[in-house]
């Protein structure tokens, strides 16, 4: 069977709002060392990675190895039923069909449960290798969301070019163009408020603004964001989550046309 | 004139404005007098030469070209006798001189018209007739005749704005004319009038007889429009005119009283009111009402009468029936007074205007005959002549003043006969110029070509062109009177041209492959306008659709393979699991015999 104790149970509710605007359904998989997920969005252009480590628990029972297949939708609507400073506990006996959320009030005056009915979801599951990357850029997860809101209100691409300078996001539309500069500083007070990067070699890539947008909705789990970048490879966006976990997103980029495919349309 | 009073303003909420096409090709009656007096009057303070026959020529040119109409200009014949002795009477009221010294015209002698005026009506005609206009001359009145032409069919509307025509038998009167306006024609329909008043002819006839009007002044005393209208309503036809005789002889005993009048009144109608109570105003004595309340004043038993309020009307029935009297009696003398009036009229009413209206032989041709109405072409010479002697006009100004004329002319004939090409022996179709608004009317921009083009014809153009320049100039001032387009002079490579603004349907009739070519050209532009309006929205979306979203499943390969693997990993750990545990598994063989429901055993295990 499974039993899961999670203190802060805001975390959880976070995860699922952050999730649910790019996958429909995934199926969360269960084992010793921890409650992952990882699913695609529709269009197979995205990708969600989430890990809670067992370790981050007050109490994680995992007999075996379990998957549980569940609507994101439908299990945000069920999390939203508890309070911010709610306990929340995640059951489920071998071979069920349903789950079981406990809500417990901090002062133990209320105790709710609410059982929502598995589903049998066939999904892939992608290998990602562990990789070296080009650029590595950590910024204030505001300032990143509010970068790709500023944007897309210009244009629906974004250039995300690392350079020694600083990393620039650029777009254009029929209106005009954007760009938008951050430089390196390291000398804030605060380290959640600081800019590194990291750079290899420059990068430069180009990703559907609509996608990054879905991202920033993991805001609220972390103050920093993490952006990795390779050439011709997906953009990885990380959000840490407390001690326990993260949140990953990976987007693949988009290609110019090249002239030559385009001159015999024309 | 026409009918006395405001009879006019008794049509005005049936008057129709009219569009720019109503009158094409309608046949109209035009009063030429009517014509005559209104510019008289307003051009008298301006030095124009001769400006009757100025007005006259450029009206009739724009109603027959510009409006598309066909009109029939009527002359004024010998005026009756008793419109003579009623005109001479209004100048002696005006002069002022008293009115023993009236002559009396003398039978048989009819006075004319002053001189001036008609020999002016004579220019008018006979211009007209050079235009190739018909021109009828009536025995008496002109609209008589116009409307006798409306009313058998021979013409569609008349042009007058003397209201005596629907007397006289007309049935669409067309009061204004106003050619620079949107809506150019002010309409009165008899059937409008009919629907909207219940008045016909003989009514109308019946009103001017009461009202009084061009053939007798006062008509009768103290009886005004109003009156007159609520007498004659209550009357058909065909009843009316006998009923004025009968009341005019005074035998108002056998015209019944066209009063509704409820029988009961009449036999029960009482001699004196019953007594009322002074204080609350109902039937009874105030004596009485002071010890009880009376059945009217609903009241407690303890207290009395209500006092009566102001304006108070009493509604028992003695009372109702008193009202009814007292309005019945009313109505009786004002009948009384009113045939009492009609009586004392001497000669009333006069037979001869009545069978003046009423006559059907206004002009000089008999029922069997039909009028002579026909349009023919103009002449040209002989209206040269006409009008260098009586206007100055250089011949090249008239031929010019003329062409849109010659070419409406041209454009009808040309759907018929094509026994001539040319205008003036000089021009010819050339094409479609372009379409042009004019008060919300589209018209074709016509271009005609001049013929047969030799060098020396070049000099003499420019010279008619500066002796046409002198001659508008001195006609600029009376310009402003009338609205009318000359044709304009185009030259092109040595070549002149003019243009003039033609009907589009008369153009499509006389040559309808040009303007199909013309509208077909039209098409062209069009489409390559959009085109270059499609090709710009085609550049617009080309930068957005530059990049290809690429897919996450082309970096990041399926292990589905991995994960049967895994599954392998789990049933050989479960194997394991019950090898060692044989404790555990029994256990459970203990547990699922009880079968304890969900809910208590998540109890137990929260527990």
């Amino acid at each position: 069977m499974l039993e899961l104790r999670l203190v802060q149970g805001s975390l959880l509710k976070k995860v699922l709002e952050s999730v649910k605007e790019l996958v429909n359904d995934a199926n969360f998989d269960c084992s010793s060392t921890g409650f992952s997920l990882q699913a695609m969005d529709s269009s197979h252009v995205a990708l969600v990675a989430l890990l809670l480590r067992s370790e981050g628990f007050e109490h994680y029972r995992c007999d075996r190895n379990i998957s549980m297949g569940m609507n994101l939708n439908n299990m945000a609507k069920m999390l939203k039923c508890a309070g911010n400073d709610d306990i929340i506990t995640i059951k489920a006996d071998d071979g069920s069909d349903t789950v079981t959320f406990m809500f417990e009030s901090p002062t133990q005056d209320k105790i709710s449960d609410f059982e929502m009915k598995l589903m049998d979801i066939d999904s892939e599951h992608l290998g990602i290798p562990e990789a070296e990357y080009h650029a590595i850029v950590k910024m204030p997860s505001s300032e990143f969301a509010r970068i790709c809101k500023d944007l897309s209100s210009i244009g629906d691409t974004v250039v995300i070019s690392v350079t020694k300078e600083g990393v620039k996001f650029s777009t254009k539309g029929d209106i005009g163009t954007a760009n938008i500069v951050c430089r390196q500083n390291t000398s804030v007070d605060k380290p959640e408020e600081a800019t590194v990067i990291e750079m290899n070699e420059p990068v430069s890539l180009t990703f559907a603004l609509r996608y990054m947008n879905s991202f920033t909705k993991a805001t609220p789990l972390s103050n920093t964001v993490t952006i990795s970048l390779s050439n011709e490879l997906p953009v990885v966006v990380e959000y840490k989550i407390a001690e326990m976990g993260y949140v990953r997103f990976y987007l693949a980029p988009k290609i110019e046309e090249d002239e030559e495919d385009t001159k015999p349309q024309v | 004139m026409g009918v006395g009073g405001n009879f006019w303003d008794l049509l005005k909420p049936y008057a129709r404005k009219e569009g720019f096409d109503f009158l094409r090709n309608k046949r109209v009656a035009v009063d030429l007098s009517f014509w005559i007096v209104q510019p008289e009057n307003a051009i008298k303070a301006m030095h124009v030469r001769k400006p009757h026959l100025r007005l006259t020529f450029f009206r009739t040119i724009s109603l027959f070209c510009k409006f598309g109409a066909l009109p029939v200009f009527i002359v004024d014949g010998s005026p009756s006798l008793l419109k003579s002795r009623a005109r001479i009477a209004r100048y002696f009221r005006c002069s002022g001189i008293e009115l023993a010294n009236l002559p009396v015209p003398e039978e048989g002698v009819s006075a004319e018209r002053n001189r001036l005026f008609s020999s002016h009506v004579q220019e008018c005609a006979e211009l007209v007739e050079l235009l190739g206009m018909p021109v009828l001359k009536a025995k008496g009145e002109a609209e008589a005749l116009c409307a006798q032409l409306n009313s058998e069919g021979h013409v569609d509307a008349c042009i007058t704005a003397d209201s005596d025509a629907f007397l006289f038998g007309a049935k669409c009167i067309i009061k204004c004319f106003c050619p620079n306006s949107k809506e150019p024609f002010e309409c009165y329909n008899m059937s409008d009038i009919e629907a909207g008043l219940g008045l016909k002819r003989k009514h109308l006839i019946a009103i001017s007889l009461l009202v009084g009007d061009d053939h007798d002044i006062n008509g009768v005393r103290g009886i005004g429009l109003d009156t007159a209208l609520h007498f004659v309503k209550a009357f058909s036809e065909d009843d009316i005119l006998n009923r004025l005789h009968e009341i005019g002889k005074g035998n108002t005993s056998q015209i019944p009283i066209c009063i509704k009048v409820e029988d009961n009144v009449d036999g029960n109608s009482p001699n004196r009111k019953l007594s009322h109570c002074s204080f609350c105003g109902h039937p009874g004595s105030k004596k009485d009402h002071m010890k009880f309340p009376c059945e009217y004043c609903v009241t407690k038993d303890d207290e009395g009468c209500q006092r009566k309020p102001e304006d108070f009307k009493c509604d028992c029935f003695s009372c109702d029936m008193n009202r009814k009297h007292k309005e019945k009696k009313r109505l009786e003398n004002q009948h009384t007074i009113f045939f009492h009036k009609i009586a004392e009229e001497p000669n009333f009413p006069k037979d001869e205007i009545i069978d003046m209206y009423l006559c059907n032989d206004n002009g000089y041709f008999s029922a069997s005959d039909s009028p002579h109405i026909v349009w023919g072409n103009p002449n040209i010479e002989m209206l040269i002549n006409f009008l260098n002697f009586h206007q100055h006009w250089e011949p090249a100004y008239v031929r010019r003043m003329m062409f849109p004329m010659i070419s409406t002319i041209f454009l009808r004939d040309m759907t018929t006969t094509t026994v001539e090409t040319t205008l003036f022996g000089q021009y010819e179709f050339d094409s479609v110029e372009r379409v042009k608004m004019r008060y919300g009317y589209q018209f074709f921009v016509v271009k005609w070509k001049r013929a047969g083009v030799n060098i020396s014809c070049k000099v003499p153009l420019k010279e008619s062109s500066v002796q046409q320049d002198d001659a508008i100039e001195l006609d600029e001032m009376v310009d402003l009177l009338d609205d009318f387009d000359a044709p304009e002079i185009h030259g092109d490579d040595g070549c002149s041209f003019l243009l003039t603004d033609e009907n589009m349907d008369l153009v499509g009739a006389a040559f309808p492959a040009e303007v199909k070519r013309f509208w077909q050209e039209q098409e062209l532009k069009r489409i390559k306008n959009s085109t270059s309006r499609s090709q710009e929205n085609e550049k617009s979306p080309s930068p957005n659709s530059r990049s290809i979203q690429l897919n996450i499943t082309e970096f990041y390969p399926s292990t589905k393979v991995k994960h049967r693997q895994s599954k392998q990993g789990e049933e050989s750990s479960k194997n394991a699991d019950s090898q060692g545990n044989g404790g555990s598994k029994m256990k459970r063989k203990m547990s699922s015999p009880d079968k304890i429901p969900k809910s208590v055993r998540r109890r137990l295990l929260f527990d």
